[in-house]
């Protein structure tokens, strides 16, 4: 059976009040929503806050869902990201604290090209980036939104998300072209 | 980079991800999950039962204070009033009539009743030498009665019986008719109890008319036990007090004046942000409202405001950022920089242009930007209270107040006015405020506390001046650790008019 036949025979079943279907639908896709939230955000502690959040939304949300409009996996994928956007509007502190404190992080990853490189090793090198560029990065490159959209979502400009987009390029191909994969951080 | 854009993309939208035990998720996470679910969803119900019920309830009494917002307990002084039974009264036939026609029938006959003078006074005296003899001591003279009951008697409708009801009524739906002329109906439950028996009555005593200075009013007194209704006159020899209490029962009016506010930041956040220099004053503004009062008892009012608050004030602090020579777009000498910026209401976004004066340089600078920050709050708050009538004379009524109420944080605006750099060569350019405070909270719960004075200026109008104390009981900003509370101090000035 097809994912997508798999997934609207679970859905079905869920909103049948078939709490087993839930759990299965959680197995098959809470690793992929935390990978998803783990590109937004630094820990893990916090991405599986967002997954958890994710689940509600999706569950309450479940009867909205057309499977003729969108595969489960982009709807629920919509709603994951603009839980871990939410997150990250709320999380403004942390940048007031980068600036205070001029918190750097640094990291370097083997001289290796992007395919070469594993998941847990891109998702560190996504998650190295500022929290502006990183949010940019994710959207466009892997979560296909538009600029427009970007503007949108995150109350910027066009030019504004397409330079956020050209630093977070410019600073991972600095971070990929270094010798070794290490996190430190630093504080002034 | 672009051409490996579909490599990113790939890489991270693969849902198969078994082998990838690094992304294992914690043991309790579909516990949580689940229990957010399942169980929440049972104390939601629970919730929205409790909120339907609050809900039933307000509305409950407040649409009782509404049917009831026209009565109205008076205690007429025993020494200023005198009551005998109506003339007119014996002209009704009041075990056919029904209360309407009785009402109409009195009306009619109480407009040719004048006002208590000299000369109705010995008419008064010729009626009330009617009443029994031991009761004829009570009224004879008026002034003098110490008696907590007031005789209410008609030898022909009530051969056998005499009643007495006390003399507290409640006045209420008065009705301005007029400059000097007023319409009351009064209903309260008074006791008729019978001379010669154990047996009492509940009744309804209710004026329908008084005159010039309310020195009459007619009761039609209508008892609840097959008893037939008695139509009654109560003549006012001082109608102040009354009149007084009558014109305070009810008043609308309008209020402007000074607001500060204090913010209170925890001490978190406080620690949080002071390696950033960070700095703020306190609101100041203006404000403007309704506000009622409907007399509850002699002393005792219930009080509500509506008030509208325009509050302005800055904040500012110290922002590290880099100049980045990497940066410089299209032959411009300037960056871009995004910053996060702190107020009493939490962070906010912002971008500012630093523009390069000296280009001299060639290496990326460390700044400083001091920034400054300009705040505007508009907000609504509601309160509900009661106000006690600590000192009142004729003229002068002093009350502190207590009420609860909420705020409603209508809009903020937030405006990097300006920022400073350290570095010579630099200099500031556009800035732009790019997000608006995520964590204030809109509405909040507040209790007041304050002292009113109140004068009045006409027969309708009184004048006030009131300071209230305001303090929210929860969070105006929460975000993790950090949180602010505010505090306001409230001047007001008030002209209201009473009905």
């Amino acid at each position: 059976m097809e994912h997508k036949e798999q997934d609207i025979l679970i859905i079905n079943k869920i909103l049948q009040g078939d709490r087993l279907a839930f759990k299965e639908l959680y197995n098959k896709y809470s690793k992929f929503y935390l990978l998803t939230c783990l590109r937004y955000v630094k820990t893990k502690e916090d991405a599986e806050d967002l997954v958890q959040e994710s689940f509600v939304k999706i569950y309450k949300d479940l009867h909205q869902y057309d499977s003729s409009k969108s595969a489960f996996l982009s709807w629920s994928k919509r709603v994951v990201i603009n839980t871990c956007l939410m997150f990250l509007r709320k999380k403004s502190v942390f940048n007031f604290m980068d600036n205070i404190v001029e918190m750097t992080n640094r990291f370097q990853m083997p001289s290796q090209a992007v395919e070469n490189l594993n998941l847990q090793d891109l998702t560190k090198s996504i998650q190295a980036l500022p929290k502006g560029y990183r949010t940019v990065f994710n959207m466009h490159v892997i979560d296909g939104y538009t600029h427009a959209e970007i503007a949108d979502k995150l109350n910027i400009s066009e030019s504004t998300s397409k330079s956020q987009l050209f630093k977070a390029k410019k600073q991972l191909r600095i971070n990929i072209d270094e010798t070794e994969l290490k996190f430190v951080g630093l504080y002034a | 980079m672009p051409s490996n854009n579909k490599k990113w993309f790939n890489a991270f939208n693969n849902p198969e991800l078994k082998e990838e035990k690094w992304l294992e998720p914690s043991d309790a996470l579909f516990d949580h999950i689940s229990n957010e679910i399942f169980e929440k969803k049972k104390k939601r119900k629970l919730v929205y039962w409790l909120f339907g019920l609050g809900s039933f309830l307000i509305l409950g009494v407040g649409a009782f204070m509404i049917l009831d917002s026209e009565d109205k307990t008076l205690s007429l002084n025993e020494d200023t009033i005198n009551i005998r039974p109506s003339q007119s009264s014996q002209n009704v036939d009041f075990k056919s009539a029904s209360i309407d026609n009785l009402l109409s029938n009195s009306e009619l006959k109480a407009t040719d009743i004048k006002p208590l003078d000299g000369n109705e006074s010995e008419s008064l005296k010729s009626t009330v030498s009617t009443l029994p003899a031991q009761l004829r001591n009570n009224s004879d003279n008026s002034k003098n009665r110490s008696s907590k009951r007031t005789s209410i008697y008609d030898e022909e409708l009530y051969p056998d019986k005499v009643f007495s009801a006390k003399s507290e009524t409640t006045i209420a739906n008065k009705n301005s008719q007029g400059s000097q002329s007023f319409k009351y109906d009064v209903k309260e439950k008074i006791t008729i109890s019978s001379l010669d028996g154990p047996s009492k009555a509940s009744a309804q005593l209710r004026p329908l008319l008084s005159f010039s200075e309310i020195n009459l009013l007619t009761f039609l007194l209508s008892s609840e036990e097959g008893l037939p209704p008695l139509l009654n006159h109560v003549y006012i020899d001082d109608p102040t007090d009354l009149k007084n209490a009558l014109n305070n029962s009810f008043s609308l009016g309008i209020s402007f004046g000074l607001s500060q506010w204090n913010f209170n930041l925890n001490n978190n956040y406080i620690t949080a942000l002071n390696p950033a220099d960070f700095s703020f004053d306190n609101g100041r503004g203006i404000n403007a409202g309704l506000s009622l009062e409907k007399k509850i008892s002699s002393n005792l009012s219930f009080i509500s405001t509506l008030q509208l608050e325009q509050i302005d004030f800055v904040s500012g602090h110290n922002s590290s950022a880099n100049y980045d020579l990497l940066m410089e777009t299209g032959g411009m000498m300037t960056n871009d920089i995004a910053l996060t910026m702190a107020t009493p209401l939490g962070f906010i976004d912002s971008e500012v242009i630093v523009n390069r004066a000296d280009n001299t340089s060639t290496e990326n600078t460390a700044l400083v930007l001091d920034l400054h920050n300009d705040h505007r709050i508009t907000n609504l708050s509601l309160d509900a209270g009661v106000s006690y009538a600590l000192y009142k004379n004729k003229f002068i009524n002093i009350s502190p107040t207590v009420s609860l109420g909420a705020n409603y944080f209508s809009s903020i605006t937030n405006e990097l006015s300006s920022f400073d750099i350290d570095q010579d060569g630099f200099n500031s350019g556009v800035t732009k405020i790019t997000s608006v405070p995520q964590n204030v909270k809109t509405i909040t719960p507040f209790v007041s506390m304050g002292l009113v004075l109140n004068r009045e200026i006409g027969n309708n109008f009184k004048t006030g001046f009131g300071i209230a104390y305001r303090k929210t009981l929860t969070p105006i900003y929460s975000e993790g650790d950090f949180s602010t509370n505010l505090s306001s101090l409230n001047l007001r000035w008030t002209i209201a008019k009473m009905f």
